[in-house]
């Protein structure tokens, strides 16, 4: 059989009807209980603004990152190896000699 | 001139009409909350969105899927409908904007199933005789040309060639500018043409 010209293609396209008959039964019935759900979980003031500021933070977090990391730079704050560090120090423990322990 | 409306009988106190309500009408009454109301428009233009949303849509499931959201979209947005412009304008603006808006959505799974050979569509046609199998044939090879399309030629040669709207029209459902309709529409067909011969020819 002689394959047809694209245009032909096209023409024969436009005229074939999809038969929705089955997915439009009922569909008024299904759209008004689609639309009592939604009314349902509508989201109130308190939820949407919670939402916001936890997406406002996480969007926030790598910031905060920045902030700390540039404080540790600016106070010469060393990460603690064991015998130095924040914690010992304010304990003042590791600077006391080792015959007062 | 029309002096007195159609009453036919009172039911209980009630005036009952057997006018059908403008949609105008049935907008303010969905706005309103009546529920009911809305259904009644949903009947109305149910048929249209259904028809072209199927040319979107693949499968049954999808297409009620792709049906409700747009129906959802309307219920939505009634609050904003102004009747400076016919409803059914409005309404068309929301089924072809949402169908647009589900290829751009869906566009990895269909790259997928282009790459996979998937070309048949799970819809049926209404007789399986003769003319009306090689139309169905003919829409299944063109809805698999028009899956290796981008989301913005898809919809402009849906509306301009299956469709049969003009490029004003889809100019005004789509927000784009006749130009840029015009122009797609015929690199679109280009690349469907070459698509379609260079593939049958394997």
């Amino acid at each position: 059989m002689k394959k047809p010209t694209f245009e032909e293609l096209i023409d024969s396209a436009k005229n074939h009807q999809i038969d929705t008959s089955a997915a439009e039964f009922g569909f008024e019935t299904r759209l008004l209980a689609s639309i009592r759900e939604l009314g349902q979980t509508e989201t109130g003031f308190l939820d949407v603004f919670g939402s916001w500021l936890w997406k406002s933070s996480l969007g926030l977090a790598p910031v905060v990152a920045i902030l700390i990391t540039l404080a540790i730079i600016m106070n010469g704050i060393d990460i603690p190896n064991g015998t130095s560090g924040v914690v010992a120090y304010a304990i003042d423990f590791l600077h006391q000699p080792l015959s007062d322990r | 001139m029309r002096l007195l409306p159609a009453i036919l009988y009172f039911d209980k106190k009630r005036i009952v009409s057997t006018e059908q309500p403008t949609d105008a009408e049935l907008v303010l009454q969905t706005t309103a909350g009546d529920e009911s109301a809305f259904a009644v428009l949903a009947g109305r233009y149910r048929s249209r969105a259904f028809s072209t949303a199927s040319r979107f849509a693949r499968g049954k499931q999808e297409l009620e899927d792709l049906t409700q959201d747009i129906f959802l979209k309307i219920w939505k947005g009634l609050p904003t409908f102004r009747e400076d412009a016919p409803f059914e304008h409005w309404c068309m603006k929301i089924i072809v904007r949402t169908c647009y808006d589900f290829l751009r959505k869906n566009r990895k799974r269909r790259e997928n199933e282009v790459l996979a050979g998937e070309s048949t569509s799970l819809l049926e046609t209404k007789k399986a005789d003769f003319p009306d199998s090689r139309r169905k044939e003919a829409w299944e090879v063109v809805h698999h040309l028009l899956s290796q399309l981008n989301e913005k030629d898809r919809t402009v040669v849906t509306l301009l060639d299956l469709e049969e709207r003009s490029v004003k029209e889809i100019a005004q459902l789509t927000g784009w500018s006749e130009s840029n309709v015009k122009v797609r529409a015929h690199r679109a067909r280009k690349k469907m043409k070459h698509l379609y011969e260079t593939q049958s020819e394997r």
